[in-house]
């Protein structure tokens, strides 16, 4: 009986501890960076190219050039050195990591949804791309329609690629329909693509246009499809922190007027960049349309 | 902020569409696991067997089966019946086995957690076959049996209940690794409960649920084979009398 008592009590005691750690940590992610002098920032590990390791076991991509230019806004901002903490976050972490405070922004390849929003807030939005198909160059597969009664692979933590499919299913585009195969991590959907355990794989063209890139003959495999639905991405950032969201639009604006975003778009996408990947004339648009007057 | 700002919202578990996935998941968990089981089980006999009887090359395979199937990582079976076993098949052949069997993950898993659990399944055996005293064995032999009699009426039955209590650890411990198949892509209800959660955020509602459908399968195996103990038990041997 005693024991049990004390087991309740610890539990308790537990439950509390938690509680009040949590509440604990409301303080402004502005006053606190400047307080500490550390950032938090959280990047993709396996997502090329908006951040990977690269063959030399680097950590590099699109999302940490961006991650470095807000770094130096930062310190700009404060007038002093400000450390800059790196750490991964995949499509299952991503939304866990910013909401309990563990980073302060997340950077990596996330589409903007009024779900998400309901639990994070996001910049705005400095990446659009929509999502297609990837399959082998002689695939019958040109478009969505050509779907009907294949294997389709997609990432389990996509959630706006899967609803975008369920929609195109719904509404008939692809019928009879096409039976929907999970993966973790896009790589490993790929690796099922290439064994032919799938028709096709169905995600964000700009993680198309990197898996196509890493691919060991990048000329055996074809991007088909026109845009199913659009993706614009945004940064992750906690919920209730106006100031902190504010710095982090103004610096994204400031990065993109400058003429830093296209440098650092065209280092990965450009042409001659990882994963040639052509600017569309909507993105062009909103490039533009986010270059607010100061 | 965290679990302050938790709402709980019990509903995820039962509401269009992912109640019904729910359910899904929770009869996957459980025919995955019983074929898989069902595989172990034989498998982990004759390997048993193989082990403890007179023949050399039965015994180096037995051996051989034991060490690789029970020394690696689970997770590394699933990958390899699920990405590389189809390969030693010519490419026509792997396009014909996909397409006959489309939900190929479902048995790479299968596969995976019957051969897996199987190596486990036949050391639990081959203690239970090497504690019943020689004289048992010559005692069979002496009255006329051959070998593969003296297994089929005297060896197995009697193992069998000597090893009872810990074959059910085993088939439990079969039950929660089948959590594992996620990773290659089964819809099981730990999968399922990841699933939801990444379109509701309400993980916690989800993987409590699972956890549950895991306690509650667990709980029946355990009154399950409480019976089947007290029904079989040798008089005198593990459990006691009076």
């Amino acid at each position: 009986m005693r024991v049990k008592k004390r087991l309740a009590l610890g539990v308790i005691l537990f439950l509390t501890a938690t509680v009040f750690v949590c509440s604990a940590v409301a303080e402004p992610i502005l006053e606190k960076i400047e307080r500490t002098g550390v950032v938090t920032m959280a990047f993709r590990e396996g997502s090329v190219p908006f951040g990977y390791m690269n063959q030399k076991g680097e950590w590099i991509g699109f999302g940490l050039d961006l991650g470095y230019e807000i770094h130096q806004a930062l310190e700009q901002k404060f007038g002093k050195e400000i450390e800059l903490v790196k750490k991964p976050m995949n499509p299952k972490t991503r939304i866990p990591l910013v909401v309990n405070g563990t980073v302060d922004i997340g950077i990596g390849s996330t589409t903007i949804t009024l779900e998400r929003e309901k639990v994070i807030d996001f910049s705005l939005p400095y990446f659009l791309t929509g999502t297609r198909l990837l399959v082998p160059k002689d695939s019958p597969i040109k478009d969505f329609s050509d779907l009907a009664e294949k294997r389709v692979g997609m990432g389990s933590g996509s959630t706006a690629n899967i609803k975008g499919l369920d929609r195109a299913i719904a509404q008939g585009l692809i019928k009879p329909e096409c039976q929907k195969m999970l993966f973790e991590e896009h790589n490993k959907g790929f690796l099922a693509l290439q064994q032919g355990k799938i028709h096709a794989y169905f995600t964000d063209a700009s993680i198309l246009a990197g898996m196509k890139a890493k691919a060991e003959k990048p000329d055996d495999w074809e991007i088909a499809g026109r845009y199913l639905t659009y993706e614009p991405y945004g940064l992750l950032l906690p919920e209730n922190q106006g100031e902190w969201r504010d710095f982090i639009n103004a610096a994204l604006v400031q990065i993109i007027k400058s003429g830093k975003f296209m440098e650092i778009y065209d280092k990965w996408f450009g042409p001659d960049g990882e994963v040639p990947l052509e600017m569309g004339d909507e993105y062009k648009a909103l490039l533009k349309a986010l270059s607010f007057p100061d | 902020m965290g679990l302050l700002n938790y709402h709980f919202d019990w509903s995820v578990l039962w509401r269009a569409p992912y109640g019904q996935m729910m359910i899904q998941g929770i009869f996957t968990t459980v025919h995955l696991s019983l074929i898989a089981w069902g595989l172990a089980l034989v498998l982990g006999i004759l390997i048993g067997v193989l082990r403890t009887q007179p023949w050399l090359p039965g015994r180096i395979f037995g051996a051989a089966y034991v060490q690789i199937f029970r020394n690696t990582p689970f997770l590394v079976h699933l990958f390899f019946w699920y990405y590389a076993a189809p390969l030693i098949l010519p490419e026509s052949g792997q396009q014909w086995l996909y397409d006959t069997v489309p939900n190929y993950a479902y048995w790479a898993g299968v596969a995976g957690l019957g051969m897996y659990t199987a190596s486990r399944v036949a050391e639990q055996f081959r203690s239970g076959f090497s504690s019943i005293p020689a004289d048992q064995y010559r005692a069979a032999y002496a009255s006329g049996l051959r070998t593969f009699q003296v297994y089929r009426w005297v060896i197995i039955p009697y193992g069998f209940r000597l090893i009872l209590p810990t074959i059910t650890t085993e088939f439990l411990t079969c039950f929660k690794n089948s959590a594992l198949t996620m990773t290659i892509g089964v819809m099981e209800i730990t999968h399922t409960a990841y699933y939801i959660d990444s379109f509701t955020w309400h993980g916690l509602e989800t993987t409590t649920a699972a956890s549950l459908v895991y306690l509650t399968i667990a709980w029946t195996v355990i009154a399950v084979m409480g019976q089947v103990e007290k029904r079989v038990y040798i008089p005198g041997q593990i459990r006691k009398e009076g």
